[in-house]
């Protein structure tokens, strides 16, 4: 593991939906922390705002949410910001060049009727005015033929003229441009086939190692969390409900909800009747029911789940593992603990 | 190699839109023939009426006017008009015996593309602010009634709205004593006294005269602006590529031009183009109802006098800018778009 300074720290944020059924709480007080150069995969069902969550970070929330409770701590040499508390023209320098993000819909994520080339120099003159066209188009073309594409090619091409894999690694270039300290990928690899997710995937790693940058990533798939990830952080309803090193996440989730996910892996070496599911389904996120969110689904649920939110608290025993569960796997600590 | 399929392109276009034409103005050689009642009958008619002459005076007088044989085969009469269409001879007018049609026309379609052209030019501009202004105050409490007043405004037929100026401004005595403006003395494209020149007096006089039509046009024109450049502002403002473009910092005049507005403009400007060739046809009922010599109220005479020369030269040079502007729209929004290229369309379009 590098260095322990942190770079960007969740800390009991809550983000609410205004729907016409009421508020929808798609995050909340979800804490957690990413040390510099730690990459840390945010996982989890759909739909337990997981991308609500990251797209927070920049300041990228739909019209209909709005962050309701906590803060978006950002290091910045030493500095601690607040990214909730920035105005607009504040947070602006700091986006791209600070964090980037690789949305999940990188398909359309360029504008379809300007050159890559003109969108790669709008990116840095928005931050730089006084680098020429020519440094700019040599760096993209430098960082272009890291992710294996052809510069001449993709830079004077428009969007459409590429294919999937291509606006996705192109995407990814764009989002190293300008050396950002943080890069938030939202499920990366989802639109492609798997020789190019096999591909991108080396790719972050390897860059990961050059540039020293931290990465946020969300996904779905495990496989990538125990290629790519130092930290997982799970997500349920809203909740970071276990944050533990990539290890421990696999050998011993102490969240049942954790461990069903791991459980739910098909492994080469067993029957396919062994691979045990989650029963039930997410729960709904208006009308929220008091307790702990996953014991209408738990096997490990107690009379007191029902009836209050369980904290997140250190594992005895574990480093920079936090779990919240009145009733972990490791047996009954966290619920002697109790009253 | 590129410049020859752009070549081929625009010939295959042009070839296409000189068929089309050619096509209107056979549908509309015999359908105006097809219209009951004839000029010279329209004509004899009108002089028994009007000096209680007999039919064969009438009659006798009529054939020393027209030198237009009606008894011919039509076909032998359409070809003859062709021939001469292709000698870009279109004929003298019935009922201004002696002026050519094309003299005619000349005089009267700068008034209609003054008012009906600027009409859409003012309701183009304001509306697409609007539109745009009301897509990001989405939220907002007068958003809907803005909208509201576009659906109405496009709804109601462009007439209804020259009435309704027409009461507001001129019949109806809001303090009293006299009307906003003197509507009677606004008839036509300018006073009867003025002489025509470039001097302010002059210009201020058809500004005076061309203001109201103007206003009905910008008016009934306006909603449809307002509420497509609403649609697609709205449209680009959830797209990815705006958000992207938001999370890499670039300042938001750069978000609102570059990415929001070049996007939304795309179809509209397309909408404009095609407009625009509707312009030359101009608008009946509100040049009758104005008394506003364009080129409306000239087709309205000659349609009601039978005066088949002069229907045609209309029709003809309608149908000539609506393909045009037809074509210039299309290859505006190739140069616009990326996405659809001019060789692309010439393979698709044979």
């Amino acid at each position: 593991m590098t260095e322990k300074k942190p770079q960007l720290k969740v800390d009991q944020l809550s983000i609410c939906y205004h729907t016409k059924r009421g508020d929808l709480k798609a995050v909340s007080q979800a804490s957690f922390t990413i040390d510099q150069g730690q990459s840390v995969a945010l996982i989890g069902e759909s739909g337990c705002g997981k991308t609500t969550l990251a797209t927070s970070i920049v300041d990228a929330l739909p019209m209909a949410a709005s962050v309701t409770s906590g803060r978006i701590l950002y290091y910045q040499d030493q500095k601690e910001i607040d990214l909730l508390k920035l105005k607009r023209k504040d947070l602006r320098p700091l986006l791209w060049s600070e964090i980037s993000m690789v949305f999940q819909a990188s398909q359309s994520s360029f504008n379809p009727v300007r050159k890559i080339k003109t969108q790669f120099l709008d990116t840095v003159w928005a931050h730089d005015r006084s680098r020429s066209k020519e440094e700019i188009l040599q760096r993209a073309s430098e960082l272009l033929r890291v992710v294996m594409l052809d510069p001449d090619k993709v830079l004077n091409a428009y969007p459409h003229e590429l294919s999937g894999g291509m606006k996705q690694r192109t995407l990814i270039a764009l989002a190293l441009l300008l050396e950002p300290k943080l890069i938030i990928l939202d499920e990366p690899t989802t639109a492609l086939d798997l020789l190019t997710q096999e591909k991108i995937l080396r790719l972050l790693k390897e860059l990961k190692k050059e540039h020293g940058f931290s990465l946020l990533f969300i996904t779905h798939d495990l496989g990538i969390v125990s290629e790519l990830a130092d930290k997982v952080v799970t997500m349920y309803a809203g909740k970071a409900v276990e944050s533990a090193p990539v290890e421990t996440f696999f050998r011993s989730a102490e969240h049942p909800y954790s461990r069903g996910l791991v459980d739910a892996i098909p492994r080469l070496t067993m029957d396919d009747r062994e691979i045990v599911s989650i029963p039930g389904t997410p729960p709904d996120m208006i009308e929220q029911e008091i307790g702990c969110p996953f014991a209408p689904r738990c096997s490990r649920c107690l009379p007191v789940c029902k009836e209050s939110i369980p904290e997140s608290k250190p594992v005895p025993g574990g480093e920079n593992w936090y779990c919240a569960c009145w009733n972990p796997m490791s047996g009954g600590d966290a619920c002697g603990n109790h009253r | 190699m590129k410049n020859l399929s752009v070549l081929t392109y625009l010939l295959k276009k042009l070839l296409r839109m000189v068929l089309t034409i050619l096509l209107v103005t056979t549908i509309i050689f015999f359908l105006i023939r097809l219209m009951p009642s004839n000029p010279i009958d329209r004509y004899i008619e009108d002089q028994m009426v009007q000096y209680g002459i007999s039919y064969a005076e009438a009659k006798n007088r009529a054939a020393t006017l027209f030198s237009m044989d009606l008894d011919q085969p039509m076909y032998q009469q359409y070809f003859a008009y062709l021939g001469n269409v292709l000698r870009l001879d279109f004929g003298d007018s019935l009922l201004s015996p002696g002026v050519s049609v094309m003299e005619i026309i000349a005089t009267r379609l700068p008034w209609t593309l003054f008012t009906v052209g600027g009409g859409l030019i003012l309701s183009f501009i304001i509306g697409i602010v609007i539109g745009a202004v009301m897509a990001f105050k989405r939220d907002r409490w007068y958003e809907p009634i803005v909208t509201g007043i576009a659906s109405f405004l496009s709804a109601i037929p462009d007439f209804l709205i020259a009435i309704c100026l027409i009461l507001i401004f001129g019949v109806v005595r809001w303090n009293g004593e006299s009307t906003i403006l003197p509507i009677a003395m606004m008839r036509g494209t300018y006073s009867m006294q003025m002489k025509p020149g470039w001097n302010t007096e002059f210009v201020l006089d058809v500004l005076m005269h061309g203001m109201i039509p103007i206003l009905t046009y910008m008016l009934s024109q306006l909603g449809v602006w307002v509420l497509l450049m609403k649609t697609c502002t709205t449209s680009c403002l959830n797209t990815d590529y705006v958000t992207m473009a938001k999370i890499r910092g670039l300042s938001s005049g750069k978000v609102l031009f570059s990415y929001i507005g070049r996007n939304a403009l795309l179809p509209i400007t397309t909408e404009f183009f095609m407009r625009l060739g509707f312009i030359v046809g101009g608008a009946l009922i509100i040049e009758q109802l104005f008394v506003y010599q364009g080129i409306g109220l000239e087709l309205l005479r000659a349609t009601n006098g039978r005066d088949y020369p002069m229907m045609q030269g209309i029709f003809l040079v309608m149908s000539i800018a609506i393909v045009v502007c037809n074509f210039l729209a299309e290859v505006l929004y190739a140069v616009l778009d990326p996405r659809i290229k001019a060789g692309g369309a010439a393979k698709n379009g044979k």
